[in-house]
């Protein structure tokens, strides 16, 4: 009988690695529309990466006022009831806060999220998860100091500091309803945001545009950003391309963006090619072998303003041998680039500039 | 004489076996290296032979200086923490005990949030991080404390100290994420968190090695000298006294010795649950009580186990990694569980 337990390991082991081995196999085998249409994997890619940018139209946006329901990220249905557009605003989602204020909408906000704001909130602006730009900043603040604005941390926030404000809608962000939501989602609609592709964001900036009364602005705005992206996606669809491998952590496993994120895609439409797209998932805790493996040409540290940089990437085991760490090609994104390339919001054809900047620099601006 | 043949019969087998999981995890990776190139690259290295490299510069790295230091890391911290769960069990003469019962779990995890949000990430002693060291002797420092907690009149109970270290688990867990909620911006933090608390062998050079294996060797063969007085626990403290041993000095040694072999595990590798409870439990139930065989087949059985576990979890989703403490209890759970409805047996420490 220990015989067969030994050999129950065995078997297990043995399907383990069988499992894994396909796995990395079948995740490089090129994609069938490549093998039908004749063109590159890169030029796929792009493509792959430029169709719901081009696709996507406010009229994909379901959703109005004191008619049908909006959908959130999160697939729920929400009606705004009234005849006339929102006057009240909470804003926990940073990036619909910048959105409110690119369309002019902003004077009808009573309260925004204060964890992603720079200097104004927290003592240390690196601290703070993400900055916002400094003009609105600025304005928060003041606003904020005379006020005319409540500021909530949307970690801690008690469901009845919402509802003292009397909004008639809340933006929420989280991938699960947060608990606050949960609370109040049936005194007030409560629209909450989840992007992970670039779809999304585009989406959700209509959505903020109809729900706010400013659907015009917001289409004019959806389709200055759709122009960048699409004439930066145009200059480097031929471009030869370095592999980028993109670190969003290293602490707890090697963080990268997967084939579901949105900076990945940023990442293949500034002509680069994203070593995360094997994963599919937008957050993805990476093999250190899969990345000397595959040798990249660049390194992009988005954690760099939480402590990783050039020379401890050197230094870690086995690292030396990266091209991109011989030839000096890892770069260390400071606190607002790497705001604009992972806010999911109206900035987002800037990050699509700054990495252009850095995949393809002879071809930036 | 029967029963030293099968002791050596089973140590030589268990050795066989962990030489054999080694081997097969540094054949097996994400990324495929052929076996041929690796034992060429290996017989270099040695100065054994001299073969031209027809293999990568990055392969050479991936073998060794990424996986063979985490198999090696591996290796350590599975006969650390197996070792260090039959000590605890064998004094504590309690099935729950594992090697983070009495407070070093959670005064790693404390000294891990203290470093994560008051000390500068990049500040680091010979390979090893900042938060590594802390956690070293936040599990330590636990230990401790419950020690001179349950230390009653010279004397140190055995449910006391049980109970004491549950208590000051949950209190320093408390206060660790309650330092994490409010004042650490847990969101930004989260996946370092959870790798820690989910166990997790990678990024580990040889500089580490070098520190860690000397100082858990040492503590396993210390562990090998205490096994006949910890056989003697097994009598009860009273039983032990009457047998001649030195009850308080020897619980205060094995403490030490377990909580040290724990905290080493701890500082490169997290909290791996399973392996310092169940290996033990398993190995009492194919070979009997005895802690003679028991504490040297821990070590070997506890290394080889974390190996495996942890080539199924680098290479089930490759390129993907999984979090190491989700395959020790899926691989290790269902094995157990047929271990212990195969050998029906009374249950002895």
């Amino acid at each position: 009988m220990k015989r067969l337990t030994t050999i129950l390991l065995i078997i297990v082991v043995a399907l383990a690695s069988a499992t894994g081995y396909l796995g990395y196999r079948l995740a490089t085998e090129p994609t069938s529309l490549e093998t039908l249409t004749g063109l590159t994997a890169d030029e796929v890619a792009t493509m792959s990466a430029l169709a719901p940018v081009l696709g996507c139209s406010p009229e994909d946006v379901p959703g109005a006022v004191g008619g049908e329901a909006f959908i959130d990220d999160l697939g729920r249905a929400v009606k705004i009831p009234g005849h006339s557009p929102v006057e009240r605003i909470v804003s926990l989602h940073p990036a619909a806060t910048e959105t409110i204020f690119c369309l002019g909408a902003d004077g009808k906000l009573v309260a925004v999220s204060n964890a992603w704001s720079g200097d104004a909130f927290a003592p240390d602006p690196v601290e703070s998860w993400i900055t916002t730009p400094e003009d609105i900043d600025n304005e928060i603040e003041a606003r904020v100091s005379a006020g005319a604005l409540t500021a909530l941390n949307a970690f801690s926030v008690e469901p009845e500091a919402i509802l003292d404000l009397a909004p008639d809608v809340v933006f929420a962000f989280g991938y699960t309803l947060p608990g606050y939501a949960e609370a109040i989602k049936d005194e007030v609609p409560v629209i909450c945001f989840a992007p992970t592709t670039l779809e999304d964001i585009l989406q959700n900036l209509v959505l903020v545009g109809k729900v706010v009364g400013k659907e015009a602005e917001a289409e004019s705005l959806l389709s200055d950003i759709k122009s960048d992206i699409i004439d930066i996606a145009s200059m480097t669809i031929d471009e030869l391309r370095p592999k980028v491998f993109c670190e969003t952590g290293y602490n707890g496993g090697v963080w990268t963006t997967g084939e579901d994120s949105f900076v990945s895609s940023l990442i293949i439409l500034a002509g680069g090619r994203d070593l995360g797209t094997p994963v599919p998932a937008a957050n993805a805790n990476i093999s250190s072998e899969y990345i000397l493996d595959s040798e990249p040409d660049l390194i992009l540290l988005l954690d760099y303003p939480w402590g990783a940089d050039a020379q401890s990437v050197a230094g870690r085991s086995g690292w030396g041998t990266i091209p991109a760490v011989t030839n000096g090609k890892v770069y260390e994104l400071d606190t607002e680039s790497v705001d604009k390339v992972t806010r999911p919001g109206p900035r987002i054809a800037q990050g699509l500039e700054v990495l252009l900047g850095i995949i393809h620099p002879e071809l930036s601006k | 004489m029967k029963s030293r043949r099968k002791t050596v019969f089973v140590l030589v087998l268990l050795v066989g076996i962990l030489f054999g999981a080694m081997l097969l995890s540094t054949a097996i990776g994400a990324v495929h290296v052929s076996p041929l190139s690796i034992l060429k690259m290996g017989l270099n290295k040695l100065h054994i032979a001299h073969f031209d490299p027809s293999w990568r510069e990055a392969d050479e790295a991936i073998i060794f200086q990424l996986r063979l230091p985490c198999v090696v890391g591996a290796a350590l911290v599975g006969a650390a923490l197996a070792v260090a769960g039959s000590l605890f069990q064998g004094l504590l003469r309690n099935p729950l005990a594992d090697p983070y019962l009495i407070g070093t779990s959670s005064g790693a995890l404390f000294g891990v949030t203290i470093a994560m949000i008051f000390l500068p990430a990049t500040l680091s002693f010979s390979g090893f991080g900042i938060a590594s060291i802390v956690a070293f002797l936040g599990a330590l420092g636990a230990v401790f404390l419950v020690y001179t907690l349950a230390r009653i009149g010279g004397r140190t109970h055995v449910v006391t100290l049980i109970l004491a270290g549950v208590a000051v688990n949950f209190l320093l867990t408390a206060i660790s994420w309650f330092l994490l909620d409010v004042v650490g911006e847990l969101h930004q933090k989260a996946s370092a968190v959870y790798g820690f608390l989910w166990g997790q062998i990678m990024g580990i050079d040889w500089n580490q090695i070098v520190v860690l294996a000397p100082i858990i060797f040492l503590g396993l063969i210390l562990a090998r000298l205490f096994a006949s007085h910890l056989n003697a626990f097994s009598l009860g403290e009273e039983g032990a006294a009457y047998v001649g041993v030195n009850v308080e000095r020897d619980k205060m040694l094995i403490l030490a010795l377990g909580a040290f072999l724990t905290a080493c595990a701890v500082c490169i590798a997290g909290l791996i649950g399973f392996v310092g409870l169940i290996i033990p439990h398993a190995l009492r139930l194919i070979f009997g009580p005895d802690n003679r065989l028991l504490l040297s087949a821990s070590a070997l059985a506890g290394a080889s186990f974390l190996v495996l576990a942890h080539l199924v979890a680098r290479t089930i989703l490759a390129p993907e990694m999984l979090r190491l403490g989700i395959l020790t209890a899926l691989i290790g759970g269902p094995v157990f569980l047929y271990l212990l409805i195969r050998y029906r047996r009374e249950y002895a420490f």
